[in-house]
């Protein structure tokens, strides 16, 4: 989305976008139509970076929570595998865990 | 290896990875596990403070600045974790009745976020359904682990406690 001077005969105001995976240019027009066409691009930019700012901050927030919980189970697993361990049991094929017999 | 260069590899190791490689099942580290346990109080309060944090930030999201729905759902939350640990849990039955709540909470926090968005993206739903996938997994593996303690039926854990020149407690727990 830009203003364009051709030849320096006055500004004009295109929008690209991508047709068939080619970029197509659309020329909106000079004055007030290219001036509307460029509020509203704008407004429509500014709410999609403010929706994207918006996603960023929810997924950071998802993500420390998700990994305070993922730590706490970390710590207790290691920590329920150590006492079953000390307690003289042992995993069976790297699977459940087995009383260790002595024979 | 020689016994003498893994047992001085086994001094070296943090405790996160003694603490791994017990999980395992590697007896090689019994030794340095033993005072690890011996240090135990120190884990559990490590935990405490995980499971407080992670809680209070979900409250925070769910409840927000509505005082008697954080009340309400942080009693629920303590009543949920007292039916699950059951009467006389031992202290990794508790450790573990607090994680299964800490997941059942983290589930719901993930359900709440996604069913409260809007205008998502593609990518978007689909880290939205993968996060609620892990939290899922995370709930159904502690779920697993506190009804493989109960059924292996753990020795309890006996604390001896003596003050200087005082009579001794024992308490098993």
């Amino acid at each position: 989305m830009a203003w364009e001077t051709r030849n320096g005969r006055g500004r004009y105001y295109t929008r690209s976008r991508r047709v068939n995976g080619r970029v197509v240019r659309q020329y909106i027009g000079a004055g007030i139509a290219g001036e509307l066409a460029a509020q509203e691009d704008a407004e429509r930019r500014a709410e999609r970076e403010k929706r994207r700012s918006a996603w960023m901050s929810q997924k950071r927030e998802l993500e420390a929570i998700e990994g305070l919980v993922d730590q706490h189970r970390k710590v207790l697993m290691a920590l329920t595998g150590a006492t079953l361990l000390h307690a003289g049991f042992h995993r069976h094929r790297r699977g459940e865990w087995r009383r260790r017999i002595d024979r | 290896m020689t016994d003498n260069s893994s047992g001085q590899q086994v001094l070296e190791l943090s405790r996160q990875e003694i603490m791994d490689r017990a999980r395992k099942g590697d007896r090689s580290v019994l030794p340095q596990l033993c005072k690890i346990l011996d240090e135990a109080p120190d884990i559990t309060r490590q935990l405490g403070d995980l499971d407080d944090t992670a809680r209070e930030a979900m409250l925070e999201r769910t409840a927000g600045k509505h005082l008697a729905r954080r009340e309400a759902q942080s009693r629920f939350l303590d009543d949920l974790k007292a039916e699950v640990a059951g009467p006389c849990p031992t202290v990794l039955e508790a450790l573990l009745a607090s994680q299964i709540v800490l997941c059942w909470q983290h589930l719901r926090y993930a359900e709440t976020i996604f069913a409260q968005a809007r205008d998502y993206t593609l990518v978007q739903e689909d880290a939205y359904q993968k996060q609620i996938d892990r939290a899922q997994r995370r709930y159904l593996d502690a779920i697993k682990a506190i009804a493989q303690i109960r059924k292996l039926g753990l020795p309890t854990v006996q604390l001896n406690i003596a003050a200087a020149g005082g009579k001794q407690i024992n308490a098993a727990n």
